[in-house]
């Protein structure tokens, strides 16, 4: 009797079928890894940040051009209403407001709850979010939040000059 | 014409060359794809696995560092010195315990955020104390009322990333 060795065509199909399908699931598994770790990584940032505003502002720093913290110099007022916006690169580190490809956008929200005449403070409820601009790679949703961190402080009434373009 | 015949029928018998070469550029082709498939997913398992980690360190650092302060943040108890077994900028705590004073040490040594709990008035040495984070910048600084403390992980990392921490100190207002 002849016997054959080697593979046959079945064989061969069969096997190229198998690795096709291990690597694309294995592709799958990585492209939510990366994606989990992106996720991770924005919400450590967006924690960070959001609270490092929080303090700043607790500690009586203004908003807009004299301030001392880099993100709250960079905020640009939205309208006439105290929300202001900052504009953020890959590092959370702010960018120009007229720069189109950020990557993050800051929302800092004041709202006078009450005032007081002689001491010239006021009670504000502080509302902080931040959103990613870009999506997630093989995602399609854009703007999605973060994080946001509401808290009420007392600010000086005199939070800043006019910094609306 | 018999002859012919019986050579087609010679010629037909097992495989021919084209064949065989074909069929082991295939089984090539596959080993390749495997070996790729195999090589390519380590990689990228690797650097999943070490940006994890990287995250995870500066979350812990992070995460330390502003428990620590806020829980301690007390009229003169927290100060910025350079720590004697580097030189480099470290955050000093002082609290009063049964009428002595201790200091707790937040410094940066060996790529280690380390901590170290001592008496005030005590050598300090780095084998007294205890690992935090693996992170490779550690830069505090006080400035008015909010301390300022730069922190990064793996410079060699293809994730390499800082977080900027601020913190309004209560004790120093006013």
């Amino acid at each position: 009797m002849n016997k054959k060795n080697g593979f046959t065509l079945i064989e061969i199909i069969i096997s190229i079928g198998i690795v096709s399908f291990l690597s694309v699931y294995l592709l799958q598994i990585f492209i939510t890894a990366k994606n989990l770790n992106e996720v991770t990584y924005d919400l450590d940032n967006a924690v960070i940040v959001s609270k490092s505003v929080m303090e700043s502002l607790s500690a009586g720093e203004k908003i807009g051009p004299d301030s001392d913290d880099i993100i709250l110099k960079n905020a640009r007022k939205l309208s006439d209403e105290l929300i202001y916006t900052v504009k953020l690169g890959d590092d959370f580190q702010p960018v120009d407001s007229d720069f189109v490809d950020s990557s993050y956008i800051m929302n800092i929200t004041l709202d006078l709850v009450d005032s007081s005449e002689l001491s010239n403070m006021g009670l504000y409820n502080i509302s902080v979010d931040i959103q990613r601009e870009k999506p997630y790679f093989l995602k399609s949703s854009q703007n999605k939040e973060i994080y946001a961190l509401n808290a009420s402080k007392g600010l000086l009434l005199d939070i800043g000059g006019d910094t609306s373009d | 014409m018999e002859g012919i015949v019986e050579l087609m029928k010679k010629n037909n018998k097992g495989v021919s060359k084209v064949e065989v070469i074909l069929v082991m550029i295939l089984i090539l082709l596959m080993g390749l794809a495997v070996f790729t498939l195999v090589v390519s997913s380590s990689d990228t398992y690797k650097n999943v696995i070490d940006e994890k980690e990287n995250l995870s360190n500066l979350r812990i650092a992070a995460s330390y560092i502003d428990n620590k302060i806020k829980q301690s943040d007390e009229q003169s108890s927290i100060y910025i010195k350079d720590n004697p077994i580097n030189g480099e900028a470290s955050i000093v705590i002082v609290q009063r315990v049964d009428n002595e004073n201790y200091e707790t040490w937040i410094y940066l040594n060996d790529k280690m955020l380390k901590e170290a709990y001592i008496k005030q008035d005590q050598e300090f040495t780095d084998d007294m104390s205890f690992d935090i984070a693996s992170i490779e910048e550690f830069v505090p600084s006080i400035k008015d009322d909010i301390m300022e403390i730069t922190i990064s992980g793996n410079k060699a990392s293809d994730t390499f990333s800082k977080r900027y921490l601020k913190i309004n100190l209560k004790s120093n207002e006013g």
